[in-house]
């Protein structure tokens, strides 16, 4: 028992804790909440910067409990898993001091980060699950873990939405486990392996296999959004801003997506998966995904929806490189699950700044905004040019990869998608950027909260800026060994290893 | 020491393109404006001293930023970058001047800023991302500069001007991905070679031919050009235009192998449409009664001549060097003169002063224009009788190029006298505005302009043809260029003598933007198409079966059981424990086995 197994229980734990601390604080001990809130973000950073150097340098970390005997519970670090551990680590110190400015003097606090601590506990433990009872257990425990969150405010519509979400997200796991249960029968006790898990099964059960795939990816598509089971993640907008910027950038939304990544890569691997003929309309359905929630972006007037139905269309982008295959395209499929969720999640923040501070919930009252909260702006113009794909922003790095990758591997057709795509961003993105800079205030403007010296709140501000400066250096930087494109490079080049 | 060298190069290079942007960031501190506003007009000059003293082999790697940068500047790159910072320079002090009473003077020039470090950046990028990267900057800061005015028709030609450029750059990141994938590498000397033999080349020249067609205003993709050069202040105009053809060139140039691709229909095609689009967009221009309106079609019908050398350029191998060769001179010459004709047009409406020197703005006007009119069917001349005489193998085309230049000079020469007549000083206010006071800030970039344009002319003319040529040539040399430049002013002056004489009635104006009627319309009836025939007859609308998904999933049993379980749920304290106790089991269990 040494350190290493130990690394990735603690890191699942540092939250797993503080989540269970704050659950029994009184309402009122704000300043003990806080203190507990970032010492555990902070823990956690710290253990999750040991494995980061760990894994590079080939450490192997895992923790191993058998249940029963063949039923594993498996906590293991490999460097995709590591892709989406930090993301979160990191995002989750910032969603928490956003979160703690944002409830400031609103009831049920401590229900609120406990519940947050837990999803985000959660979230790393998908991200470690090391075979897919694993993965099962931690993706339930999200669910649950994040209604409470999506509830909140307790308002018809959030209990609207939540009601929604739970029918989808139970539903999709219902699925997952009967895939789950299926694949068991037929291969016995499976874990994710790198190049693919499922070589040993034998060629009859191929078409066994294949309904296998679709179920398993039918199961996370909900939570990734895929077209046509993202219905809930426009619904549950209602839910407060930090909850939302969680859902679409860090937690539900990208456990999906990195459930796909695994099943795709590790559980039947990118050669059997070619070979059953799966691929190909995986990337189909993420191509028409991207399309159909870009149109639907285009004719939101809630900021937030509009956000949300952008956020299916762009975590289809992760599903698309993983589906093309090859190198190429699979950098450019990882590096969107970091690259979407810091864009994103500094566009809910912004959404969030601009609700709190100037009442602006709608696109059509943007007018003037930038003169307003310069600085809020500034953020959601990196954001929303990052998601257009305006080089030298993330989300061109994206597309220059996931483009270079369809025509390695001869599937020119996705070049007109993502072309397309970039139109309806533009066309969804741009109007706004037009009104907030270009456009006169209002002059009757609507409730204003009481403004110190900077625009807002610091703790709403600081995380905004923080996230839109790191979706321009993940671009501007991507040739650095630190960057999110480097770090895909190196799982990518692990996967196909000849 | 090379190693010192480098670095030093590596920096100078590093600053000379990004110190206009930062100048422009540090715009936005509140402290920093005054500052900005008095360094704005001199951001360019360390990319002018590197223009000048840089020696030929300066280049820049630079793998850790963004997705490796590869920066350098050849000989056409000299070229370009000292006319392009000597432009950014000038124009850039006159707006300061210029706008002297505007309001929003300093996001004007914030914007004005950003675009330079587009416009250098262009021409030092040496690979297709960072060549992107530059391109997409101009692109975006330029959208601020044309709705500058924020005008309602200001705003309308922005939000054209954007759709359009955000089609282009999409259509160039294509073609950039296809050239980038089929050549192994994004740099731009391997890119041409591999590219040359690649299947889908058809593909990335008809890409290329568009995008950068939308940036120049090639017809028909010119229709945002004139309503938003129209619309923006005059400096805006006066260096977008300025720009847009060394643009556009250079864009050619590194995306389009013209060197080792091999003849293709594309050329004949291009061509014939560029020509075809000169004599279109001249017809456009002279019902004009806006000068500005109309210089927007002056400057299609300059991109219309680069298309053509362009086409001529790809459809004859043999003719390649000449026509590029050709096509750089009359780059150089025109962009100036685009420039001075735009700040022109602010000078003649402020000048009210003496009679002489609203006379010698006039002469500048008129020189200004006779350079645009003239640069094309010289600059062709120059090398054509220079280089055709020696190579007697002439390929069929070069007398076609020609032909056709000399006709669309004598077109363009139309435009200008058109604008000559609407722009003359006569000292009255136009529209009854109150003119703006015309100080040493605004004339004096004008007339420096004016001296890059004549000692272009000067350059292009003497110490590269005349020094180097026989003096048998020469006659044929001056004809060549000047006989196209007559004929139109012939022209000219005895319709205006006409018009004089016996009275005249000007055309109704066609609204700038000319076909984007016919668009609109078009799109008219295939909306209304598109209700009756599609929409009104699919079984289910779109938004129908969301709804009916929605009814189904909120159903009256489902409903009420799902209210308890979330009335349960809701009860944090039952699942916050539950949950407790079983994660606290779990990670029991796997830390101690």
């Amino acid at each position: 028992m040494n350190l290493d197994t130990w690394l990735p229980v603690l890191v699942v734990l540092s939250s797993l804790v503080t989540g269970l601390a704050i659950f029994l604080l009184g309402e009122e001990q704000n300043r003990a909440r806080t203190v507990l809130n970032l010492a555990g973000a902070i823990v956690k950073l710290v253990f999750v910067g040991i494995m980061l150097w760990g894994v590079v340098h080939g450490h192997i970390y895992e923790a191993r409990a058998t249940v029963l005997p063949g039923l594993d519970l498996v906590l293991a670090a490999d460097a995709l898993a590591m892709l989406f551990v930090t993301l979160s680590a990191v995002l989750w110190l910032l969603t928490t001091i956003y979160a703690i400015g944002y409830l400031e003097g609103s009831p049920n606090r401590s229900r609120f980060f406990g519940f947050f601590s837990l999803c985000v506990t959660s979230t790393m433990g998908i991200a470690f699950a090391g075979n897919l009872l694993t993965f099962f257990v931690f993706y339930e425990m999200l669910t649950l873990t994040t209604y409470p969150l999506v509830v909140h405010r307790g308002t018809d519509a959030s209990l609207a939405a939540g009601r929604t979400y739970l029918i989808y997200t139970l539903f999709g796991g219902a699925i997952l486990l009967v895939a789950i249960v299926w694949l068991s029968a037929l291969a016995g006790p499976v874990e994710f392996t790198q190049g693919g898990a499922l070589t040993h099964v034998d060629d009859q059960h191929r078409g066994a296999l294949i309904a296998i795939f679709a179920l398993l990816i039918g199961g996370l598509g909900v939570k990734a959004a895929l077209v046509p089971l993202h219905g809930w993640l426009p619904v549950a907008m209602v839910a407060p801003a930090p909850v939302s910027a969680l859902l679409h950038a860090v937690a539900v939304v990208k456990a999906g997506a990195f459930g796909i990544i695994r099943v795709v890569y590790d559980l039947f691997g990118s050669d059997l998966c070619a070979e059953l003929h799966l691929t190909k309309p995986l990337a189909v359905l993420a191509a028409v995904t991207i399309l159909y929630a870009s149109v639907r972006a285009l004719y939101q007037d809630d900021l937030k929806r509009r956000l949300a139905y952008s956020t299916v269309s762009q975590v289809s982008y992760i599903t698309l490189g993983v589906a093309l295959g090859g190198p190429l395209a699979s950098i450019g499929g990882l590096v969107h699950l970091v690259h979407q969720g810091v864009m994103k999640i500094t566009l809910f923040f912004c959404a969030g700044n601009l609700a709190e501070t100037l009442g602006l919930r709608r696109v059509s009252e943007m007018n003037g905004a930038a003169q307003r909260m310069p600085l809020t702006m500034a953020a959601f113009s990196l954001g929303a040019l990052g998601m257009i794909g305006v080089p030298p922003l993330a989300g061109f790095v994206t597309k220059w990869y996931l483009g270079l990758g369809s025509l390695e591997v001869d599937e020119g057709w996705v070049l007109p998608v993502l072309a397309a795509s970039t139109l309806l961003n533009a066309a969804y993105f741009l109007p706004i950027l037009h009104a907030a800079y270009f456009k006169p205030p209002p002059t009757t403007g609507a409730k204003e909260a009481p403004r110190g010296r900077v625009e807002t709140a610091l703790s709403l501000l600081i995380p905004t800026l923080v996230t839109g400066v790191i979706s321009l250096g993940a671009g501007l930087f991507a040739g650095t060994v630190v960057s999110p494109l480097e770090w895909a490079r190196l799982i990518a080049e692990r996967e196909f290893r000849p | 020491m090379s190693l010192a060298s480098g670095q030093l190069d590596g920096a100078a290079l590093l600053v000379a393109i990004i110190l206009p942007f930062l100048l422009a960031l540090a715009g936005l501190a509140r402290p920093l404006r005054r500052m900005t506003l008095s360094l704005c007009s001199w951001a360019a000059l360390p990319a002018l001293a590197l223009g000048m003293l840089g020696g030929p082999a300066l280049t820049v790697d630079l793998p850790w930023l963004f997705l490796g940068v590869h920066l350098g500047l050849d000989a056409p790159g000299h070229m370009f970058l000292i006319w392009t910072a000597l432009l950014w320079t000038f124009i850039g002090l006159f707006a300061r001047f210029a706008l002297t009473d505007d309001a929003g003077r300093v996001r004007f020039l914030r914007f004005y800023l950003a675009s330079m470090t587009g416009s250098l950046g262009i021409i030092f990028a040496q690979d297709v991302a960072t060549f992107s990267l530059f391109f997409a900057l101009m692109t975006f800061a330029a959208y601020g500069l044309i709705v500058h005015e924020g005008t309602e028709a200001a705003r309308r030609a922005g939000r054209l001007y954007l759709a359009l450029a955000v089609v282009g750059e999409a259509l160039l990141l294509e073609a950039a991905l296809l050239t980038a994938s089929r050549a192994g590498g994004g740099e731009f000397y391997s890119l041409h070679l591999g590219m040359a033999t690649a299947p889908d080349r058809h593909v990335i020249v008809a890409l290329v031919l568009i995008g950068v067609g939308i940036k120049i205003g090639l017809v028909p993709l010119h229709v945002w050009l004139p309503p938003a050069y129209s619309l923006a202040p005059n400096a805006a105009s006066a260096v977008l235009s300025g720009t847009c053809l060394m643009t556009g060139l250079l864009g050619f140039l590194r995306l389009l192998p013209i060197a080792e691709l091999p003849a293709s229909r594309w050329g004949l095609m291009c061509a014939i449409g560029g020509l075809a689009g000169i004599f279109y967009v001249v017809a456009m221009g002279l019902t004009q009664e806006n000068p500005k309106t109309l210089l927007g079609y002056a400057t299609i019908s300059q991109s219309g001549i680069l298309a053509v050398g362009l086409g001529v350029a790809m459809a004859a191998p043999t003719a390649r060097p000449v026509v590029i060769a050709s096509l750089l001179l009359f780059v150089l010459l025109s962009s100036p003169a685009l420039a001075a004709l735009y700040m022109g047009v602010h000078i003649a409406a402020a000048s009210q002063g003496a009679a002489w020197s609203r006379r010698l703005i006039g002469s500048g006007l008129a020189l200004a224009a006779l350079a645009l009119a003239g640069a094309s069917p010289m600059s062709h001349a120059i090398v054509a009788t220079g280089i055709f005489t020696q190579t007697p193998e002439l390929s069929p085309w070069a007398d076609w190029l020609r032909w056709s230049i000399q006709f669309a000079a004598v077109g363009t020469t139309l435009l200008m006298g058109r604008f000559l007549i609407l722009t003359w000083p006569h000292g009255r206010a136009r529209d009854g505005r109150s003119a703006p006071p015309l100080g040493v800030g605004i004339w004096l970039p004008w007339a420096v302009i004016l001296i890059l344009m004549v000692s272009t002319a000067f350059l292009a003319a003497f110490l590269i043809t005349f020094d180097r040529m026989s003096p048998a040539l020469w006659p044929a040399l001056i004809g060549g260029s000047l006989w196209p430049v007559a004929a139109g002013t012939l022209l000219v002056a005895s319709a205006w003598g006409v018009a004089r004489r016996f009275g005249f009635a000007a055309p109704q104006p066609i609204p700038a933007g000319d076909l984007l009627l016919v668009a609109e319309w078009l799109i008219r009836i295939g909306q209304r198409g598109w209700r009756t025939y599609v929409i009104d007859l699919l079984p289910l609308r779109p938004s129908g079966i969301v709804s009916r998904w929605h009814e189904v999933e909120a159903g009256p049993w489902l409903t009420s059981v799902l209210i308890k379980a979330e009335r349960q749920l809701g009860r944090w304290l039952t699942v916050g424990f539950v949950f407790l106790l079983v994660a606290l089991c779990l990670s029991m269990a796997m830390v101690f086995p």
